[in-house]
């Protein structure tokens, strides 16, 4: 129940050494940088580095290539090989224009039907550079339709010799070799005969990607790698020749992390404690114990609180949980939470199951005091009888337990209200917000304005004692009201301000009584609020006896209505139940004592 | 009533076809294409030519080719539709083949001369071989009428182009080898349809073929007096003695009293009439063309008899290829949409 002490470091070491000490520092999910530009201002004299995006250009250059040739080439760094820029646009230029023949000699193709893809490959076997250099001969490749292929013997010509590569149904894919005098009659010859000739291409484009995809596989682990460490440039902040990187480091990880630069002695490592630089907020890690630690997730949603303040996630995981168990009591049904929470946090890490696994327990604790296991309302009879009860304690359905349900249901609201008014007090003292711990709705002036009129209700309903009289009612309720009304002023008082507030006394006067007159309003609907807790007691209790009556009227079917009927109500009303419970989390108590804003912890690492 | 099960099929199948010909929006659209690649991908994606092109890269198609399939097509629905015809009229369906055989014959007389033959080489229907009464492979050695004559020995050509054959290759008269095609054709369906046929059916069957030959003299007549001024007797030794619609005295009195024009004007008054469209004169054969179109589509509408539906079928068939023809043809040669459009009949 708490929130993880930080350390504030700041490594610092030489301007040349710069790679070493970024693939050192964030080779661990232990530092949360912050930006050099939070870190440098007017006064320290410091820099941020130049913006480098040379190799992030060349990475864009070399991944559209890669891209383009639809290639699965991987990218490995061996750490040791490096390359000039110079060497990497050499490189990059020799691939762009294999890349450009490559590209025409593909949209040359794209007319091209798979089968003559298919006979282009055969044609390759003939070595297309070679083709494309022939001296004396002329060479050409093409379709030629079936019904023309018996037809070419009936010519008398001889001046060429022809290889069928491949054939259809309707065409044979022809490669033909003439003499360069001959080449105009032959052509005429084919082409009487429909002859469709293809253009034999200009290179053989898969084994240009053959060569890019190996210059490419040279440099692109490298690029990467120096494209990757850039990207980590913003958290250097550069003192003369000196480059820092500033940041948070949880404090019971501090020295292992500190050892990781044992061997660099040139870095050094300043630990300061955590709110040490102005400007510089500190993270915010929530740590928990086993019970409440699922429940961050909540607290995270509403947001998390500053570095240092109330971490309120155990009151958040008692309170959850117990107005849960209320809702939703029932011993079956919660073991059955407990088991689908237990095992799908273990397969998922989901928090959310995490809390699905805690409030079971606190489902079957009450479904025991209410006597239900899946519905069956007299099942535990004979336990109770053993123990030496006449029979379960609470009759959730009984009518005269009804309004003391109700009331048990405001009472408890109205304690947790006060309990959270309580943290307020204590956290704005801590804060030294003296005027809002004294003066304010939720401060000590509300508490005892709220806290009087439940006692007084108590002894009144419980005890038959009135205590209401012009006395007690002067001061501990007018009193506290006042104090509420002016409570911007006396807040000025304390703190040694002017005392009329600014917008002048009648102007304040006429907003802060419609302010207090919500504050009145507010204690009630908040207090009423709790009703609903009441309410789905009986609500869970009520669908629980449809699902048993439609069980009898199902006859041998009743054990599967049983069933299904169980998981409807643990689907829909375990939802609407958790949905509310945590609405009242958010509305009646956070509202009275928590605020958020905190900074995540976000570990920068080279691997995300 | 030639009623038998299998010769129905043939007339639902040929229907059915029918059915898939080209319509007025395939034309508008064909006619929107600027290139034979076009055309080609138009009709392998949209038309019933999807079975003959299917294969073919439309994107680069050989414009040959693709005239090649298509005229090819009408010979396979030929053989597809006498499948399911009935056999005992195998010798009917000849007529088709007389029909390829007289136009090879014919394409071989004008390449004696030719040194390249390439065009007769890529032209001819070797598909049709097995059919032919002669090796078609062997038309394109033969360099002289002797040698044509060689080939035809034994067929019903031998004897019909004997009487013509010429002292020299540069003496031969190729309109009279053409008549006497054309006559052995006739006097071959003729003899057939007296064969095979009685009643009715056979006065309808003469009826076609008949005005086939009516309409073949009609352009004829049409072209000597407009083109070669030819006298009257010249005309009437060239007419096949075959009358249909057009009284042979009537059409002796036009051969005399008209010049070209006005004997064009008689014939669009004359039985014709009905079948003649509204367009105006394009060429003669148009004309022909669109009274044959008129006069088969009379039959596939209201003639139950599966080999009259046959051949109006195959004679619809034969004009939608033509005008796909014409589209590729326009098309290669730039002629402008609303020229080309006149020359198609649909």
């Amino acid at each position: 129940m708490a929130i993880e002490k930080m350390r504030l470091l700041r490594l610092a070491g030489s301007k040349e050494n710069i790679e070493k000490i970024l693939l050192t520092a964030f080779s661990t999910r232990d530092l949360h940088a912050e930006l050099a530009s939070h870190v440098v201002n007017d006064g320290n004299g410091g820099e941020l580095l130049p913006e480098d995006s040379t190799y992030a250009d060349y990475l864009n250059r070399i991944e559209s290539i890669i891209r383009s040739l639809h290639s699965e080439l991987m990218c490995t760094f061996d750490g040791v090989t490096t390359f000039t820029n110079d060497e990497i646009e050499a490189y990059l230029t020799q691939v762009e224009n294999n890349y450009e023949k490559i590209n025409e000699t593909l949209m040359n193709q794209s007319s091209l039907t798979k089968e003559d893809k298919d006979a282009l490959t055969k044609l390759r076997e003939f070595n297309i550079d070679a083709l494309n250099h022939t001296k004396y001969t002329a060479v050409n490749f093409g379709r030629l339709p079936i019904s023309s292929l018996s037809k070419l013997p009936l010519h008398d010509e001889k001046r060429y010799a022809a290889t069928i590569l491949s054939k259809n149904n309707h065409y044979a894919w022809v490669f033909y070799v003439t003499l360069n005098e001959n080449k105009t009659e032959v052509a005429k010859l084919f082409d009487s005969l429909f002859y469709e000739p293809i253009a034999i291409p200009k290179v053989d484009e898969k084994q240009l990607v053959f060569d890019c995809e190996s210059v490419l596989g040279k440099i692109y682990g490298y690029v990467k790698h120096c494209a990757d460490l850039r990207k980590y440039y913003k958290y250097i902040a550069l003192f003369d020749k000196t480059a820092v990187i500033t940041g948070f480091v949880p404090q019971r990880r501090v020295k292992k992390y500190k050892t990781m630069f044992g061997e660099m002695t040139d870095v050094v490592i300043q630990d300061f404690p955590a709110g040490l630089e102005e400007g510089l907020e500190p993270p915010t890690v929530l740590r928990n114990n086993w019970f409440a630690q699922p429940f961050e997730l909540f607290v995270e949603m509403y947001g998390l609180p500053h570095y240092g303040e109330f971490d309120p996630t155990f009151y958040v995981s008692v309170t959850y949980a117990l107005l849960f168990g209320i809702m939703f009591g029932d011993l079956g049904q919660g073991f059955l939470l407990v088991v689908i929470g237990w095992f799908l946090y273990r397969k998922s890490k989901g928090k959310l199951w995490g809390i699905v696994h805690r409030i079971g327990f606190s489902s079957m604790i009450f479904g025991t005091l209410y006597g239900s296991v899946f519905g069956n309302e007299e099942l535990l009879n004979p336990m109770y009888q053993a123990l030496g009860f006449e029979s379960k304690p609470i009759h959730v359905m009984e009518p005269e337990f009804t309004m003391p349900l109700l009331g048990a249901a405001i009472a408890l609201g109205a304690i947790l209200i006060l309990l959270s008014m309580t943290i307020n007090i204590v956290l704005q003292f801590k804060r030294k917000n003296y005027g809002d711990a004294l003066f304010s709705q939720n401060g000590i002036a509300g508490w005892i304005f709220y806290g009087s009129i439940l006692f007084g209700v108590a002894l009144q309903m419980g005890l038959k004692i009135n205590v209401a009289n012009p006395f007690t009612i002067g001061l501990f309720l007018i009193v506290p009201l006042v104090i509420i009304l002016f409570r911007v002023p006396l807040k000025n008082l304390i703190a040694k301000l002017q005392v009329k507030p600014h917008e002048g006394w009648v102007g304040y006067l006429i907003e802060s009584f419609f302010e207090l007159f919500e504050v009145i309003l507010s204690f009630m609907t908040n207090s009423m609020s709790f009703l609903r807790v009441g309410g789905f007691v009986m609500s869970h209790a009520g669908m629980m006896i449809v699902v048993t009556v439609l069980e009898g009227m199902t006859g041998k079917f009743g054990i599967v209505t049983l069933i299904i009927g169980n998981l409807f109500v643990i689907g829909l009303e375990g939802l609407i139940v958790g949905i509310q419970t945590l609405r009242l989390e958010y509305y009646e108590m956070f509202s009275r004592y928590f605020e958020g804003g905190g900074k995540k912890y976000v570990p920068t690492n080279m691997q995300n | 009533m030639s009623g038998s099960f299998s010769s129905n099929a043939m007339a639902s199948k040929a229907k059915a076809m029918y059915g898939k010909r080209l319509k007025e929006t395939d034309y508008q659209e064909l006619l929107r294409r600027r290139s034979v690649n076009e055309i080609a991908a138009y009709l392998k994606n949209e038309t019933g030519y999807r079975d003959i092109l299917t294969g073919i890269n439309e994107h680069s198609i050989h414009r040959g080719h693709l005239e090649m399939l298509i005229r090819q097509r009408f010979f396979l629905i030929f053989l597809q539709l006498i499948r399911y015809g009935d056999t005992a009229k195998s010798s009917f369906y000849k007529y088709g083949i007389y029909l390829i055989e007289i136009k090879q014959i014919l394409v071989t007389i004008r390449a004696f001369n030719d040194k390249d033959r390439s065009t007769q080489i890529a032209q001819m229907p070797i598909f049709a071989g097995k059919y032919t009464s002669f090796d078609l492979e062997k038309l394109v050695v033969a360099t002289d009428y002797d040698q044509l004559l060689e080939v035809l020995k034994n067929t019903v050509y031998y004897e019909a182009l004997k009487p013509y054959r010429p002292k020299s290759n540069d003496d031969f008269d190729y309109t009279v080898c053409e008549v006497a095609l054309k006559a052995v054709y006739y006097q071959q369906v003729n003899a057939i349809i007296e064969k095979e046929f009685s009643g009715d059916i056979k006065k309808q069957m003469k009826e076609i073929f008949n005005t086939q030959i009516e309409l073949d003299n009609v352009t004829k007549i049409y072209r000597l007096k407009k083109y070669y001024k030819a006298s009257p007797e010249e005309i009437e030794k060239v007419l096949n003695p075959t009358f249909e619609r057009i009284p042979k005295k009537k059409l002796i009195e036009w051969i005399e009293t008209c010049d070209a024009e006005t004997f064009l004007q008689r014939v669009s008054e004359s039985a014709y009439k009905n079948y003649i469209d509204d367009k105006n004169f394009v060429f003669i054969e148009y004309h022909t063309d669109a009274i044959h179109y008129n006069l088969n589509k009379h039959i596939i509408r209201f003639s139950s008899n599966p080999d009259l539906i046959l051949v109006a079928f195959l004679g619809l068939l034969e004009i939608e290829i033509q005008n796909i023809i014409d589209i590729i043809e326009g098309v290669r040669y730039n002629v402008e949409i609303d020229k080309i459009s006149k020359l198609l009949i649909y």
